[in-house]
């Protein structure tokens, strides 16, 4: 299922047309990776994977992922059912706009779909991407140097790494 | 639907028990019509409002803005036994600094559903039809970035299966009512040459397929503009600029060097009144900017702190009456502008009045805009001897000054120390939405009472290109402790004040009139408030422990009346009722 999952994710995201680029909305993202998506839960703050919250389900690490921006956008609105990861389009499986499936159609599969800190706008959705375009994907490893830049700050974190 | 619902059940009963062929099939025919009839807001009913007592469908109610209610149920007898009957809480409470999330507007009601929203510009829609609680049917929260902003909202508007709101980022956005899926979402706020941003806060007009919306914000240097947009695209058809570009009639009242027009303010900051029989929609205007050098912007400053009055369909200024030219006390003139007909000396009039910030009642030919009465109605005014009898101008007013002088005492020019005027920078009324009863022919303001003092301020401008240099200019002092509010009722065939209360601090909320001899209001220190309509003697209150900015509304679920306000929001001047916690919920009340 899950092969399928990603196949079907990857296969639209080639399709999709790209849609309007919401241009250098790195703060709004900042802002709703942090507080309003919790993304940080699952992915960490640094998007490496390493969650906040042990209780949450495992983030992947985002500052490798191979996923371009339309996949990633993909991959937030409609979230990937039994992984973990939540839709944050309030009507990604109300009305089959995603793939032609409904709620009913996951659960016939087994599949749950876990609810988001809070549902995401389109625009918002965007913003988070240019985010982690910015400021995670493709970053490498989070050094000292690069945590300071990412809080602004030399924040506690910081201090533990090199 | 509860009414809808009932006739469409009457249609269809005597086709259920019917024997014969012929009401079997127009059976059939009404269970159709009963599952695939929607009854969306429309154009009709918008023009009706007023009629639907059952519902409340527009932010002041109806297109006069009268905020009238025909419901009787609670009334001066009754109202004794209400008491809260569901209270729901909402969001927006993240990130709202000391006003709190300033959630100064009231619920609509369609048909036992409520739609209403929060100063971050979240829409709920509400089953109000359980007298003992309301269930949120939908939230949408349109996602708006809380760093720069406040959250503030004056309300929300509905055209036909769309709830619209326009938000503090210069957004506007259509929601379906029935999903809660945003069918549309414009960014039609700009940030202009001088880095300052436009921002909605007045609840948008449905009207005849058009939202019209207005940028309020003019004190952060803006210009203020109205625009009409299609209602199911968000598509801009027309747009009217409040201080006018060079060529544009109205520019002559600039008359400075350094194109002060381009952050002359005049921003549109609470919701207009519609005119059917002109087509005219009707906004009242807020102050020049800079608000407290006039020296920085010589002319009477067209079209601030006026009256406007719109053609629908083209955008284009029909008429206009300016109240405070060339004003330094921050005098907007935003607040609502009631249009109705009555006798005046004996002679029918289609009027509108408007209780003006800078502390009297003016009652204007809603046709053409001239001036019919005006009639002092805070305690005290000193700004003005008063007003001419045959143009409404303050008395003092020379059309051939470039700074006008008005009473010297009462003016800070540039260099001045304070100087002590009345009313104060608030009011008089600023934005609370008035009311009026159009039986009894009274109409209502809240507001506050009361002088302040300010000092002269001297502003810079970045270039002769215009621009406030906001590091270089000079800043006022002030005081903001010598002011109260006040509930004022004004006889308008008579053209006087008919009774005043006064409340310790000043009233932030907005009136409300009905059938039932009462008038409602809600109050800075948690109260709810309601008055005899007509010599404003107290006859209920009860306390919701949170500062209200809401004005209340009623409407009705069955046989049942109710009372709804939505809080809050503190106003920081003056700074009374501190430990009062903000909040953002809703508080329904019924009788027993």
């Amino acid at each position: 299922m899950l092969v399928r999952w990603c196949a079907v994710v990857a296969a639209l995201a080639v399709s999709l047309s790209a849609p309007a680029r919401a241009q250098g909305n790195v703060s709004l993202g900042t802002e709703i990776w942090r507080t309003k998506g919790a993304c940080q839960g699952c992915h960490g703050w640094a998007g490496d994977g390493r969650k906040m919250d042990s209780q949450l389900p495992d983030g992947a690490n985002l500052r490798e992922t191979a996923l371009d921006r339309d996949a990633l956008i993909l991959t937030i609105k409609c979230g990937r059912p039994g992984r973990g990861m939540p839709a944050f389009d309030k009507f990604a499986y109300t009305d089959g706009r995603w793939y032609g499936m409904k709620l009913a159609d996951l659960q016939k599969d087994g599949l749950t779909l876990a609810d988001p800190a809070a549902p995401l706008q389109p625009r918002e959705i965007e913003a988070v991407v240019d985010f982690l375009a910015a400021k995670v994907i493709g970053q490498g490893p989070m050094t000292r140097a690069k945590c300071i830049a990412f809080w602004g700050e030399d924040v506690a974190v910081c201090g533990a790494l090199h | 639907m509860l009414i809808v619902a009932r006739t469409v059940r009457r249609l269809a009963r005597p086709v259920l028990l019917g024997t014969l062929a012929a009401l079997a099939l127009s059976s059939s025919a009404g269970a159709q019509v009963r599952r695939d009839y929607r009854m969306t807001v429309n154009a009709d009913r918008l023009l009706g409002a007023q009629n639907e007592s059952q519902n409340w469908l527009m932010m002041n109610g109806d297109y006069a803005g009268m905020r009238y209610s025909r419901l009787t149920q609670i009334n001066r007898e009754t109202v004794k036994g209400l008491r809260m009957t569901w209270a729901l809480a909402l969001g927006g409470m993240a990130d709202v600094g000391p006003n709190g999330p300033e959630n100064e507007m009231n619920p609509l009601v369609d048909n036992g559903f409520m739609y209403t929203g929060d100063g971050w510009g979240t829409v709920y829609k509400i089953d109000a039809r359980d007298s003992g609680k309301g269930d949120l049917v939908w939230t949408t929260d349109p996602g708006v970035q809380h760093a720069g902003h406040a959250p503030r909202t004056r309300g929300i508007a509905l055209w036909e299966d769309l709830v619209i709101t326009n938000l503090v980022d210069g957004r506007v956005v259509a929601i379906n009512r029935d999903s809660g899926e945003i069918v549309w979402d414009k960014q039609i706020g700009v940030v202009d040459a001088f880095g300052n941003a436009e921002a909605f806060w007045a609840a948008p007009v449905a009207v005849e397929g058009k939202v019209i919306i207005a940028n309020g914000a003019g004190d952060a240097g803006t210009r203020g503009w109205v625009a009409a947009l299609e209602a199911r695209t968000g598509k801009e058809l027309w747009r009217w600029y409040v201080v006018p570009g060079p060529g544009e009639p109205g520019h002559e009242t600039w008359k400075d060097d350094h194109n002060a027009w381009k952050s002359g303010g005049g921003g549109i900051w609470q919701t207009g009144s519609y005119d059917p029989e002109t087509r005219l929609v009707i906004y009242g205007t807020g102050n020049p900017v800079p608000q407290y050098d006039p020296e920085a912007r010589p002319g009477d400053n067209l079209y601030t702190n006026s009256a406007v009055a719109l053609n629908i369909d083209t955008g284009k200024l029909a008429w206009y009456y300016q109240y405070t030219p060339n004003d330094s006390w921050d005098y907007d003139e935003v607040g609502s502008h009631i249009l109705l007909d009555t006798e005046i000396g004996g002679v029918k009039r289609k009027v509108l009045t408007h209780f003006g910030r800078n502390g009297f009642f003016y009652t204007l030919d809603r046709t053409n805009g001239n001036f019919i009465g005006g009639l002092k109605y805070t305690n005290e005014l000193t700004w003005t001897k008063g007003l001419d009898r045959e143009t409404g101008k303050p008395l003092e007013y020379d059309p051939k000054r470039d700074v006008q002088a008005y009473v010297k005492e009462a003016r800070a020019l540039r260099g001045d120390p304070q100087k002590r005027t009345c009313p104060t920078w608030h009011g008089g009324v600023s934005h609370q939405p008035a009311a009026y009863n159009p039986l009894k022919k009274i109409a209502y303001g809240v507001g506050a009472e009361g002088c302040f003092a300010t000092s002269g301020t001297e502003t810079f401008y970045l270039s002769k290109d215009g621009g406030i240099d906001r590091k270089k200019s000079q800043n006022r002092s002030f005081t903001s402790d010598l002011y109260y509010g006040g509930i004022t009722a004004v006889d308008v065939a008579n053209q006087k004040v008919l009774a005043k209360v006064t409340t310790e601090i000043e009233v932030r909320s907005g009136a409300l009139a009905t059938a039932g001899g009462l008038l409602f209001t809600a109050l800075q220190d948690g109260s709810i408030v309601a008055y005899n309509d007509e010599t404003l003697e107290e006859l209920w209150r009860f306390n919701v422990g949170t500062p209200l900015k809401g004005a209340p509304v009623t409407y009705a679920v069955g046989p049942k009346q109710y009372l709804a306000v939505e809080t809050s929001g503190r106003h920081v001047h003056p700074v009374k009722y501190d430990n009062l916690q903000a909040s953002s919920y809703l508080f329904v009340f019924a009788l027993n």
